[in-house]
């Protein structure tokens, strides 16, 4: 089997992956209703779904786009931060529940909504612009900050927090937090450790692999973080399920 | 207010703000599934047993395994209003 086969079956897996985890996670969020943990799930299944959105847009490839393959890096990685934003306000909302004294606490149910409608309205505006934007981008591309892999580090710091944010949810929530904790820890470290391998082979040239090997490695591990996203959604669904 | 009266009042609190962070079906259901405790779809108490201390004692044992840190925080504040009940932590 050749490297190009085993990077589109990680490439079909993970989009499968995200598709799948992201269908469970709506199912278990609406087992929830209006409630803090019905949007906490919420932001949940809204960035499972950016990553679902990522893979397509990267299926579709720079040639779709009329963009170098270096600003569909940009494009994607921006879409990353959406999904990392969209975890952090769902995880940091469930941190909250467990230091909430009072309903006013409890936070602003019904915000998801907002940020799933402006999460939408950005990713079209993300698959429309691009070659627009180009000269834009290619600035970005072309300055010391793109050579330094500041997309790729500032991807590997949002996930090191929202991995935080997780490790605290295992020790306080009980059998909720405890449901979906490890396998997101997991997934996140697998994004993580993605970016890092980013940092190291593309921007900082640490390792050098050929372009085909350095996107075969990166696919191992969003093969694993789909799994893994894959496994919380399927544990949330359980919980849901046994009420 | 008789006693029962209060452990009726008590519980429904604790369901309504068990209601705002699980969902009102998820926070009925696991109130049902204590034994003793009768719930109306409103999640008003109806009946809390021949036991109701018991029937209290439950009901927070289950809520605290669902959801941990999350219901000792949100019953501070209920239990304060009734200080002649009291269950263990």
């Amino acid at each position: 089997m050749t490297l190009e086969t085993l990077i589109l079956i990680g490439y079909y897996v993970s989009t499968l992956g995200f598709f799948v985890a992201s269908l469970i996670t709506a199912l278990a969020a609406s087992k929830f209703g209006k409630s803090a943990f019905g949007s906490v799930f919420s932001y949940l299944f809204i960035g499972t779904g950016i990553f679902f959105v990522i893979t397509l847009f990267q299926k579709l490839g720079a040639e779709f786009f009329g963009i170098a393959d270096e600003s569909m890096d940009i494009w994607w990685h921006l879409m990353f931060y959406m999904a990392l934003f969209s975890y952090y306000l769902g995880f940091k909302a469930l941190i909250a529940l467990g230091f909430a004294e009072n309903e006013k606490q409890v936070g602003a149910i019904g915000a998801e909504k907002a940020w799933g409608v402006l999460a939408m309205i950005l990713l079209v505006i993300i698959f429309i612009i691009p070659s627009w934007a180009e000269p834009v981008v290619n600035q970005y591309t072309a300055s010391n900050l793109a050579a330094f892999g500041f997309h790729h580090f500032l991807s590997f710091i949002l996930a090191a927090i929202v991995g935080s944010y997780l490790l605290s949810a295992k020790k306080n929530l009980g059998k909720i937090g405890q449901a979906i904790a490890n396998p997101m820890i997991i997934a996140l470290w697998s994004l993580a450790i993605q970016h890092f391998w980013e940092l190291l082979s593309e921007s900082w040239k640490v390792v050098e692999v050929t372009s085909e090997n350095i996107e075969g490695v990166e696919k191992i591990f969003l093969t694993i973080a789909s799994i893994a996203v894959i496994a919380a959604a399927f544990r949330l669904k359980a919980f849901a399920k046994a009420m | 207010m008789s006693e029962t009266e209060q452990y009726n009042a008590l519980i429904t609190e604790i369901i309504k703000k068990q209601s705002v962070i699980l969902g009102p079906e998820i926070a009925i259901l696991k109130a049902r599934s204590v034994s003793g405790l009768m719930v109306d779809n409103d999640g008003k108490v109806t009946s809390v047993g021949t036991d109701p201390k018991e029937t209290l004692q439950n009901l927070v044992d289950q809520y605290v395994e669902l959801s941990g840190q999350i219901v000792k925080n949100a019953l501070g504040s209920i239990f304060a209003k009734y200080p002649n009940i009291n269950i263990n932590n």
